[in-house]
């Protein structure tokens, strides 16, 4: 509790908070609060300019209503972001702590695969794994997540090689402790609070990557609204009707900025350097 | 034996440092004098707020966070606060010794460069000169071979050879006073006394004015002339160092004596229990209360002030001397 | 040293291998015919066999792959498929179009990254840092494809100050001028999100660097605080530049968005092209051909290190 006073101290952090939960209840709510179907046509009514009477952010060049179309939207681009988030923390988290443990053939077998799978530049992994497995939402949401994978082994190897070397975990492994319980329930909540920044850090960027693959194609496809796909169908009427690819693209950059603020402000707090100065003792040159 | 001549004049310093939402008090009201000739010792536990003491008595509050909120300190009347006229003093006829030698030499620049950089910023000499002072200044310091390592690496020195050259670059603009800020506890045993014996000799061939800085009482013995015992951030003692040893006037110091070996003495080593305020959470009333063994009721009611004692000597201490 | 580097050649060999048979075995396995693709519509069953076999793709899996090999080491990647060329002259030719907006937009990113990073991270909390760390968010949080549209709309097309797409004008000179015209807006849409990310790299290597032990040893030392600042930098150095060598690599393919945005005919934009064409020959040899200079890049920053930082020996 004191840690969410301390965490919505600043007016900037609240405001951002404020922003990320009013996005997601959108999303989740959208059938409720979107005025018209995501999909629907309104014949006659194409490009319609912003504040049009019925369609306050006006329609895209299909003539769908662009509002309801980033209210749904939202949906497909918070899962997007997240989903791969999750999975890779999960599935690097596991590979990491246990190359972490284990030293010797599996830790090897595991540092190597995580070399091979830095030799592709995160981006082109993904285009390949997509182009590769077929389009579409899962697909892509797959094809990040594997990307992003090695990052994931690498920082918590990293963290959690030196947990290793402390004595409660020592002393855990010297009374008999399964390998799993080792790692699970000693390694794992050292090294938790980095992870969740690391991983709140992530999603704004997987949100944009994601948009990005939708934008070339790869990821969804029309006529399903995602923000990113919706600036690619609106790149073609740019000259006439310029806020069609421009508003989702704005609405894009507030929420993956509001989620950097929030992200920044949770590393604060969270990240144990910073914590140890706060009220504690001052670094050994006593 | 001492000149009386006061050189660093420090008054009501304050240094707080400055986080987010919090402050630390790490420097808190502290007064002293160091006399021409004398060895001064200030003394305290790690944690106690020394270093942060030493660094801000050269008007050098660390960065980013540290800032001095009140007070001054002048050397022989040279404000050092203001960093114009600080600068023809610090570094120049102060030099500082650090307590860690190879965290305190940049990684990055050969020994010699870090030398001659000094003795370039507080003299117009040529390179060539500054050179030799440089390789002299080594073999001042004992170091065995000095145009090698002139052109080594800190890293590739041992930790003795580290700290000697910590005091080279400190003696590099021919001081009058040296701040030596636990210069040994980073160090081997053997190689402690022999920095050490060092020190005391520089300071008598030079005529240097030394300021010990320390967490051992033993050092303060051996070759302080008075002593200031510091506790969070506060000076809870102040005098000759006989009289502080034989009459300790604040429960602290007493402590720090009685858990202090003695060679040629049977008592029991008494250690002190518990650990140092933090400096963010420091209340009123004397923050040693929770630690004391004399402790009262009225010990934690006010701040307490600095108490006589007699002949220059005071306490903290509302149990001893009168209020000043 | 040389050591250093003969088994760094021998890891790179692995990976390379690794590399070749995993795009090779991903390209085979996406659905989709590319014989069906090139042959058009009306092609029989015969016609099509004989593509087939003129591209070799009715020999076994392994047997492909040691010949692709094989002609890979000589610099013969294959035709492509859509464009039947030679997929090496391909490449190179894009390589060197999407290293022109490499260079320019890493110009861009290192200017505002080290620069702003490095005043927001001495003086924390200052104006500056609080303008450089909302400038930096900012770059992180722009989709670079959206962020090239919003360019093109302002400066391109309400303003027309800078060409809307491609590298040179159809009826210009095309000279040295006429490129640089035209890298201005792709270099900017590319450079924001790496601009963003290191001067958060840059401003926090600055205050870690700032707070070490040695900084409070130079003051006491009495030098200006210009000489302190250039010590610290010196030493946050070899943090930058490793930071900066995986920006640059990581741009390789990042800037596959702006190229596809600007119709900016780099490497990015080829091997879009060709996975939609399902061009085989062309996305295999683009996949490792950019894998081998990203390895290779990688290899480079870490031999360059011990440059810059004495501690480190290459074991």
């Amino acid at each position: 509790m004191r840690f969410l006073k301390k965490f919505l101290s600043r007016p900037s952090t609240m405001a951002a908070s404020a922003v990320v939960v009013i996005v997601v209840l959108l999303a989740i709510m959208a059938p409720l609060v979107s005025p018209w179907d995501p999909v629907r046509v309104f014949p006659g009514l194409r490009n319609a300019s912003l504040f049009t009477p019925g369609h306050i952010l006006g329609t895209d060049q299909a003539g769908r209503d662009i509002l309801s179309r980033l209210i749904w939207g939202a949906r497909v681009t918070l899962v997007m972001g997240t989903v791969p988030v999750v999975l890779s923390m999960v599935i690097g988290t596991l590979l990491g702590l246990i190359a972490a443990y284990y030293a010797g053939a599996l830790d090897f077998a595991i540092l190597r695969l995580m070399e091979v799978l830095f030799a592709f530049p995160l981006v082109l992994l993904a285009v390949l794994a997509a182009a590769v497995f077929g389009n579409g939402m899962v697909n892509a949401m797959l094809a990040m997540a594997v990307a992003m994978v090695p990052y994931v082994i690498r920082a918590v190897y990293a963290s959690a090689k030196p947990a290793m070397e402390l004595t409660y975990v020592e002393a855990s492994i010297i009374r008999g402790a399964s390998a799993s319980h080792v790692m699970l329930a000693e390694i794992l909540p050292s090294i938790f609070p980095s992870l969740v920044v690391f991983a709140t850090s992530m999603i704004p960027l997987f949100i944009i990557f994601a948009a990005g693959l939708s934008y070339l194609g790869v990821a969804i496809q029309p006529p399903t609204p995602e923000w990113g796909l919706m600036i690619a169908e609106g790149q073609q009427v740019i000259q006439v009707a310029s806020h069609v690819p421009t508003v989702p693209g704005l609405v894009l950059l507030v929420v993956c900025f509001c989620l950097n603020v929030v992200s920044d402000r949770l590393q604060r707090e969270l990240d144990p350097r910073t914590r140890q100065r706060h009220g504690a003792r001052l670094p050994a040159s006593g | 034996m001492t000149d009386q001549q006061p050189m660093l004049v420090a008054r009501d310093l304050n240094m707080h440092l400055v986080f987010d939402n919090e402050v630390a008090k790490v420097v808190d009201n502290v007064s002293l004098v160091v006399r021409k000739g004398e060895v001064l010792g200030i003394v305290g536990e790690s944690g106690s707020g020394k270093s942060m003491l030493a660094l801000s008595l050269l008007g050098l509050p660390p960065q980013p966070y540290g800032k001095i909120v009140g007070g001054n300190v002048t050397y022989r009347g040279i404000d050092l606060l203001n960093p114009t006229s600080a600068r023809t003093v610090v570094g120049k006829r102060i030099g500082m010794v650090f307590e860690n030698p190879g965290a305190s030499l940049d990684p990055c620049y050969r020994i010699g460069d870090q030398i001659t950089e000094t003795i370039h910023a507080h003299e117009e000499i040529d390179k060539r000169e500054a050179r030799e002072r440089a390789i002299k200044l080594l073999t001042l310091v004992g170091i065995a071979d000095p145009v090698a390592t002139f052109s080594s690496y800190p890293h590739q020195l041992s930790g003795g050879m580290q700290q000697r050259t910590g005091i080279a670059i400190a003696l590099s603009g021919n001081p009058e006073m040296l701040v030596a800020d636990n210069p040994t506890s980073a160090l081997d045993v053997t190689i402690q006394a022999q920095i050490m014996r060092l020190i005391e000799d520089l300071r008598v061939r030079l005529g240097l004015t030394v300021v010990w800085i320390t967490n051992n009482m033993g050092i303060v013995a051996k070759v302080c002339d008075r002593v200031a015992v510091i506790y969070a951030g506060q000076i809870v003692e102040y005098g000759r160092v006989r009289d502080v040893l034989k009459n300790p006037g604040h429960p602290y110091t007493q402590a720090l004596l009685q858990a202090s070996p003695r060679i040629h003495d049977q008592q029991p080593l008494i250690p002190l229990r518990g650990n140092p305020p933090s400096f963010t959470d420091l209340g009123t009333g004397c923050r040693f209360a929770a630690r004391c063994p004399k402790v009262i009721a009225r010990c934690r009611e006010a701040d307490i002030e600095l108490r006589d004692l007699g002949a220059a000597h005071e306490a903290r201490c509302i149990l001893t001397g009168q209020s000043s | 040293m040389i050591r250093y580097i003969i088994r760094r050649g021998s890891h790179f060999v692995f990976i390379l291998f690794a590399i070749s048979v995993i795009v090779f075995l991903a390209i085979r396995m996406a659905p989709g015919d590319p014989i069906v693709h090139l042959a058009g519509p009306f092609a029989t069953a015969t016609q099509r066999a004989q593509i087939r076999t003129s591209y070799g793709l009715d020999k076994p899996l392994p047997v492909q792959y040691v010949k692709w090999v094989e002609k890979a080491v000589q610099g013969d990647l294959g035709l492509s498929m859509q464009l039947h060329v030679p997929v090496w002259g391909l490449l190179v030719g894009k390589l060197l179009n999407s290293v022109l907006l490499i260079v320019g937009s890493m110009i861009i990113a290192i200017t505002l990254g080290w620069g702003l990073g490095i005043l927001s991270g001495l003086k924390p909390g200052s104006f500056v840092d609080r303008l450089a760390q909302l400038l930096a968010i900012s770059g992180i949080s722009l989709p670079a494809f959206w962020f090239g549209m919003l360019l093109i709309i302002a400066f391109a097309i309400r303003l027309p100050w800078f060409p809307a797409s491609g590298i040179i004008s159809n009826r210009g000179s095309g000279g040295v001028g006429d490129v640089l015209w035209h890298l201005v807006l792709p270099a900017l849409a590319t450079a924001a999100l790496p601009a963003g990310i290191m001067i958060r790299l840059t401003r926090s290597t600055i205050i870690e660097t700032m707070q070490l032990p040695f900084v409070n040893a130079l003051k006491a030392k009495g030098l200006s605080n210009r000489v302190v600042t250039q010590h610290i930098i010196r030493n946050a150095m070899p943090a930058l530049l490793n930071m900066t060598g995986m920006q640059a690599g990581f741009l390789l393919t990042a800037d596959i968005f702006t190229e596809v945005v600007f119709s900016w005919p780099g490497l990015g934009f080829q091997i879009y092209t060709a996975i939609i064409a399902q061009d085989y020959m062309a996305v295999q040899g683009a996949v490792l051909f950019v894998c081998i200079i990203f390895v290779a890049l990688n290899i480079i920053v870490d031999v360059l290190r011990p440059l810059f930082d004495p501690r480190i020996r290459l074991v």
